[in-house]
């Protein structure tokens, strides 16, 4: 598949991810509040709802084609260190500016062009680290990249398994509560 | 409940944008990746053109965004006040620094990243938990 | 815009939703606030995280640019 036809069929995919993003009121920095002040049900719902989906879904991938199944996101930098420390940066930068990555992506969408500033001034912080401070750090990243599976030695189906069951068993006494 | 209820709960909207997640993964072998898409903007398009084709899935979600506002009458064009633009940009700088210090951070971590196993999302999540809550203190921990 | 109105308009996520469940924390029954908002995620996550407290009920109108979100404790 051509790599134009490939960000065509992205694009599509992105168009459906943002009308159920909006419909659906999600964000992760709007999410964290509520959990700070103490009505995190919502966001807990919804994201045990993404993970009981997607985590059953990428792990069956695996049997449909070997090029798929459970694949490491970005690398672990430092022993896990900068993950952390990048998260604390992230954490911090998605309250402040009152959107994560989908929520700043939302609002534009939604007219709030306040987010088209926050989206351009993400380059003055991606430059800063891509060309200032990763030179300065290459050495402190022996970056290895391993699964939870791999790294509590267990299968993967079982990780996946167990964590996908409290998610169910904690969505449905939410929704039984609610009833 | 009826039917149409049924379609505007935001769960069974999150629940269709998972679904989109795991079929897109399954079609082109791709799966949404939130804040490495952005490096592009600085001239990294990654191996294989990887973020590039992430920046695009991600205009398409600024697409998606703006007809699902469209569709539902919530489209508002707000112009930035002045007051809000300091805590804007120095947002979205963080979130910049954030983004690129470890790839695969955030949303991608809560989306993705968890879902796919990773390691470092797990610890991304949890940096993301501790500096969410730092933030937050400063901010409206008086009041 | 008497005492219990109170214009949340141009606030930037997530300020509307902490500044609303801390009035209506600290409403007294037979209280109605009414909240002006324009940030359409508000109007969806706010009757959600309201409804746990009892005695409140909430109801939602647009008007105009914004939604005014009307909060009555019992």
């Amino acid at each position: 598949m051509n790599f134009p036809l490939l960000c065509m069929i992205g694009f599509l995919f992105g168009i459906g991810f943002g009308y159920f993003v909006q419909r659906a009121g999600l964000c992760f920095s709007h999410g964290l509040a509520e959990i700070f002040i103490g009505k995190g049900k919502r966001i807990c719902r919804l994201f045990s709802v993404i993970f009981i989906i997607t985590a059953t879904g990428f792990l069956i991938s695996g049997y449909i084609s070997p090029q798929l199944g459970l694949k490491p996101v970005g690398e672990l930098r430092g022993a896990g260190f900068y993950n952390v420390l990048s998260g604390i940066f992230f954490g911090a930068g998605i309250l402040l500016n009152g959107g994560c990555v989908l929520g700043t992506l939302r609002q534009i969408g939604e007219g709030n062009l306040n987010f088209v500033v926050a989206f351009i001034s993400f380059i003055p912080g991606m430059a800063l680290v891509v060309y200032i401070i990763d030179p300065l750090l290459e050495h402190g990243y022996n970056t290895r990249n391993i699964l939870l599976s791999e790294m509590m030695g267990v299968d993967s189906p079982w990780v996946t398994g167990a964590l996908v069951l409290m998610a169910v068993l904690w969505l449905s006494t939410i929704l039984r509560r609610k009833r | 409940m009826n039917f149409k209820t049924i379609f505007r709960q935001p769960t069974f909207l999150v629940g269709c944008f998972a679904l989109l997640n795991v079929a897109m993964y399954l079609s082109i072998k791709k799966f949404w990746i939130g804040g490495s898409s952005f490096l592009p903007m600085i001239g990294i398009t990654g191996t294989e053109n990887k973020f590039l084709f992430a920046f695009i899935v991600n205009l398409g979600v600024i697409a998606g965004a703006m007809i699902g506002a469209i569709s539902s009458r919530e489209f508002r064009l707000r112009i930035p006040r002045p007051v809000d633009l300091p805590r804007t940009i120095l947002g979205g700088i963080l979130i910049g620094i954030g983004v690129t210090l470890a790839p695969g951070t955030c949303t991608t971590s809560f989306v993705s990243g968890m879902e796919m196993l990773s390691v470092s999302s797990y610890l991304s999540a949890a940096g993301i938990f501790i500096g969410a809550y730092i933030m937050f203190k400063i901010i409206w921990g008086g009041k | 815009m008497n005492e219990n109105e109170i214009n949340l308009e141009g606030k930037i996520c997530p300020f509307p939703v902490m500044h609303i469940v801390r009035e209506v924390d600290m409403m007294k029954s037979g209280e109605t606030l009414k909240f002006f908002v324009d940030d359409p995620l508000a109007i969806k996550s706010v009757p959600e995280e309201l409804e746990e407290i009892p005695g409140i009920s909430v109801n939602i109108i647009a008007s105009g640019r914004s939604w005014e979100i009307i909060v009555t404790k019992a």
